[in-house]
C-alpha cells in the first residue's frame, strides 16, 4: 500500500525539527535584542537558513499517525502552497508597483519560501482538523 | 458514495477511536469516511470489510451522482 506514497522522515525527525526551531527563533531574539554584537545581516542570514531547515524537516516528517488521508490532505497542501508561490510571484510586482512606485519587491526567496511554509502548514493542519 | 460505515460499527459497539486503531488509521479519518468526505482505498476498504464480516458492497454504495 505504502510502495506508491512519498517517502518520509520518520515522526521522530519532529523533534530535531522543534529544536532547530527553537534556535532559529533564540537567534532572532538575538538579532532584535542586540545582546551580542553581531552583524544583523549575518544573524538574519542564519536565522532564515535555520527556520527553513527546521520547517522542511517538520513538512517531511510522518505525523504520529500517518495514514493514507494524511498522505492525501499533504499532497493537497504541497499543491496549494506551490499555487500561492506562483500566485505570489506574479502579483507582488504589481503591489510593490502600488506601494512603493516600483517593480522591485523587497521579498527575498528565503522569505518567499518562509511564508510558503507558513502557508503549507496553516493549510495542511486546518485540513487536517477539519476536513 | 454513501456508507454504512457508522451502522456497522455501533452494531460492533465500537468507537471511532477503536475501529481506527484496528484500521491503523487516525480517529479523523474513520470521521471523514463515516461523514462521506473522505473515500478510502480499496485496501482500507478491504480492511473494513474483514472487520465488519461482510461484503464491501453492503459497506460502500454508490450514489447516482458517481
Amino acid at each position: 500500500m505504502e510502495s506508491s506514497d512519498i517517502k518520509l522522515l520518520p515522526h521522530k525527525f519532529k523533534i530535531v525539527g522543534y529544536v532547530l526551531l527553537t534556535i532559529s527563533i533564540l537567534f532572532f531574539g538575538i538579532a532584535v535584542t542586540e545582546i551580542i554584537s553581531v552583524e544583523k545581516k549575518i544573524t538574519k542570514n542564519i536565522f532564515f537558513d535555520l527556520i527553513l531547515i527546521a520547517f522542511l524537516i517538520l513538512a517531511l516528517s510522518k505525523e504520529k499517525i500517518e495514514d493514507e488521508r494524511s498522505m492525501k490532505l499533504r499532497l493537497v497542501a504541497f499543491a496549494a502552497t506551490f499555487l500561492y508561490g506562483v500566485l505570489f510571484a506574479v502579483v507582488s510586482p504589481f503591489v510593490s508597483i502600488l506601494f512603493h512606485g516600483s517593480f522591485e519587491t523587497d521579498i527575498n526567496a528565503s522569505q518567499l519560501l518562509f511564508t510558503m511554509f507558513l502557508w503549507y502548514f496553516g493549510v495542511f493542519y486546518f485540513m487536517k482538523k477539519f476536513n | 458514495m454513501k456508507n454504512s460505515i457508522k451502522v456497522e460499527r455501533a452494531k460492533k459497539d465500537m468507537t471511532q477511536e477503536d475501529l481506527a486503531k484496528l484500521l491503523g488509521v487516525s480517529r479523523q479519518t474513520v470521521n471523514s469516511m463515516e461523514k462521506n468526505r473522505y473515500a478510502p482505498s480499496t485496501i482500507l476498504a478491504l480492511k473494513l470489510s474483514a472487520i465488519f464480516k461482510c461484503s464491501v458492497n453492503e459497506i460502500f454504495q454508490l450514489e447516482e451522482t458517481d
